[in-house]
């Protein structure tokens, strides 16, 4: 089974993320980019399968600055076999839209049976991406899951819901998304980390993968950020003094904002 | 070789890093001063598995065959999170099966670099020996040279230490027991285990210091943060420095040691004085800046200052190396250990 799993380069998780305010898109170059966590469960699994059914190839493919082969590197060392690197200055600003159309195309210039991806990144929390390849590609949409089963060409999730799970099948070719239940990832090994020098990393610009450049980045996304405001600071806490009626006074406070 | 390690040991040092934040974080360590036999459950297969134990164990017994300087990153991480298991001994001990090859080697080095089997060490007169409850091997030195005898042979008394992430026991063994190792050289494996001890210093201080800056920021007194004045702030960027001056002095032991260089014992020896000066002036620092809390059990400062003393005194003390590093220079001489 050949699988893809899509990895994402994202600020480091507990960095204060900002947005620049010339293009009102992620700044990425003030902090550490490090690979999107749920994408590391992505990885796993993508090996769990391999290594089970003992044949095919897991592929990484990501979309990003040149500095996005680090997590390239780090998807390698963990294991996958190749990667393919979507860059291209035209792809600066892309919303999940026009990066469901990129990656779409990069979809195309593999062979894949199943796709993999994390159910959300970090830095912009849509959740999106994976429906949309769906849609793009035609493929099977397993999303959220929180198990995968796969048996020959059928893929049988477990389907994270609010209140349970939902089981869903699916023939190949499947976009799945994971959720960070669904396995314990695996830290790169020092050999492992070694091998990834020598595994193939294939260059894409969009020509390359055959995206229109009017499709992609901020002109070509459907959506815009039209302004941005940092959170405001957290309210002090409202401090109520017992005086043997402390009771009294919380209830009273319960009250007044209606939690009883 | 070179003198710094390269961008793959600095990424699997990381790797590492994150594998013992999250397996291995100050609770688990907690857990490994309380338990039976001082370590962190399941954490020594996992450390196999990422490559820790096999890193400069030769390939063609399942290591990675990387040099010591390759290994240093990964050593200050061990020191960084206080890691109770023997990582140092197991590095010499192989260092020396390794060079000794045969079928000693070929028999124990590929289940230890895979945890199967734990080797530990005795380089010292009379030095207390380390993960001896649980080691199958013990690779000693006596009268003949380096000794290779299995757990079964050697019988041990064990001993309280300060440190009781770090089980300390004195051992005892007939004295043809085991297998003499041919050709083994005890001073280099000394020296070697002097580096390496010197490495986990250097992060046992940046963790005693990341502590003390975070609760100097968090700490307020007369209504500011305590890392707001002088008497705090210069104390701890001092403190900073010496460990800073500390890395470089290492990474020469390092490279020296690795390299077989004729000042290898004047190196090692300085690198283990360096960085234990500098461990120690973190760990009476970040106490000082605890104040209080910082004596109390129940706060984690201690288990990383208890490491630091037990680290400073073993592999030869301070005064020891310093003595050492003055003999070579003064007079060119340098002494053997032992």
């Amino acid at each position: 089974m050949n699988i893809v799993v899509c990895v994402k380069q994202v600020p480091d998780t507990w960095a204060e993320k900002r947005l620049s305010d010339s293009d009102k898109t992620v700044d990425r170059e003030g902090v550490e980019g490090v690979m999107n966590e749920l994408d590391e469960y992505a990885v796993e699994e993508a090996l769990r399968i391999k290594e089970a059914g003992g044949d095919g190839t897991v592929t990484v493919l990501t979309m990003g600055p040149d500095k996005a082969v680090e997590t390239i590197r780090k998807a390698l060392s963990m294991g996958a076999d190749q990667a393919v690197h979507v860059v291209d200055d035209a792809l600066h600003g892309s919303d999940a839209l026009a990066t469901s159309n990129a990656l779409a195309k990069a979809l195309g210039t593999i062979e894949y049976d199943l796709v993999i991806l994390g159910v959300e990144s970090t830095d912009a929390r849509m959740s999106v991406i994976p429906a949309m390849l769906a849609e793009r590609t035609g493929a099977a949409q397993l999303t959220f899951a929180r198990k995968v089963e796969v048996s020959g060409t059928t893929v049988k999730i477990e389907r994270q819901t609010d209140t349970g799970y939902d089981v869903v099948e699916a023939s190949t070719p499947a976009i799945v998304s994971v959720v960070e239940k669904i396995n314990e990832p695996r830290y790169p090994s020092f050999k492992g980390i070694m091998a990834a020098k020598k595994k193939p990393l294939t260059t894409l610009t969009i020509a390359d993968a055959g995206v229109d450049g009017g499709s992609v980045g901020l002109a070509g996304s459907g959506t815009e950020v039209a302004e941005f405001a940092a959170r405001p600071p957290k309210q002090a806490g409202q401090i109520v003094k017992d005086e043997g009626d402390g009771g009294a006074k919380l209830a009273e406070f319960l009250a007044s904002q209606k939690l009883v | 070789m070179r003198v710094l390690p390269d961008p793959d040991a600095l990424d699997f040092a990381d790797s590492v890093r994150d594998l013992l934040s999250d397996a291995a974080g100050s609770t688990a360590l907690r857990g490994a001063w309380d338990n039976e036999n001082g370590l962190i459950p399941g954490l020594w297969k996992q450390l196999a598995e990422v490559g820790v134990l096999g890193l400069t164990v030769p390939e063609e017994y399942g290591g990675s065959g990387a040099d010591l300087t390759s290994a240093l990153p990964v050593l200050v991480e061990t020191g960084r999170a206080a890691t109770p298991e023997p990582v140092v001994e197991t590095l010499v001990g192989t260092a020396v099966l390794a060079a000794a090859g045969g079928e000693l080697a070929a028999h124990w080095l590929p289940r230890v670099v895979t945890g199967d089997a734990v080797l530990t060490v005795a380089f010292g007169p009379g030095q207390l020996v380390t993960a001896a409850p649980w080691a199958d091997l013990f690779v000693v030195r006596d009268a003949a040279g380096v000794r290779a005898v299995p757990a079964v042979d050697v019988a041990r008394i064990d001993h309280n230490s300060v440190d009781t992430g770090r089980r300390l026991a004195e051992i005892s063994y007939d004295p043809t027991a085991g297998t003499v190792v041919d050709g083994a050289d005890a001073e280099s494996a000394f020296d070697l285990g002097a580096v390496a001890i010197a490495a986990q210093l250097t992060g046992l201080a940046d963790a005693m210091l990341e502590m003390a800056v975070e609760y100097a920021k968090t700490r307020e007194q007369f209504g500011a943060p305590i890392g707001s004045f002088q008497a705090i702030k210069h104390h701890l960027a001092t403190a900073y420095v010496a460990n800073s001056f500390a890395r470089p002095v290492v990474a020469r032991g390092a490279f020296s040691v690795a390299s077989g260089w004729s000042t290898r014992r004047r190196d090692a020896s300085h690198a283990k004085y360096a960085a234990g000066q500098a461990a120690r002036r973190a760990a009476r620092t970040a106490l000082q800046v605890h104040a209080g809390i910082g004596y109390t059990f129940e706060h984690d400062l201690h288990m990383w200052m208890k490491r630091t003393w037990s680290l400073t005194s073993q592999w030869g003390g301070q005064a020891w190396h310093r003595e050492r590093v003055a003999a070579a220079v003064l007079d060119g001489s340098v002494e053997g250990q032992g």
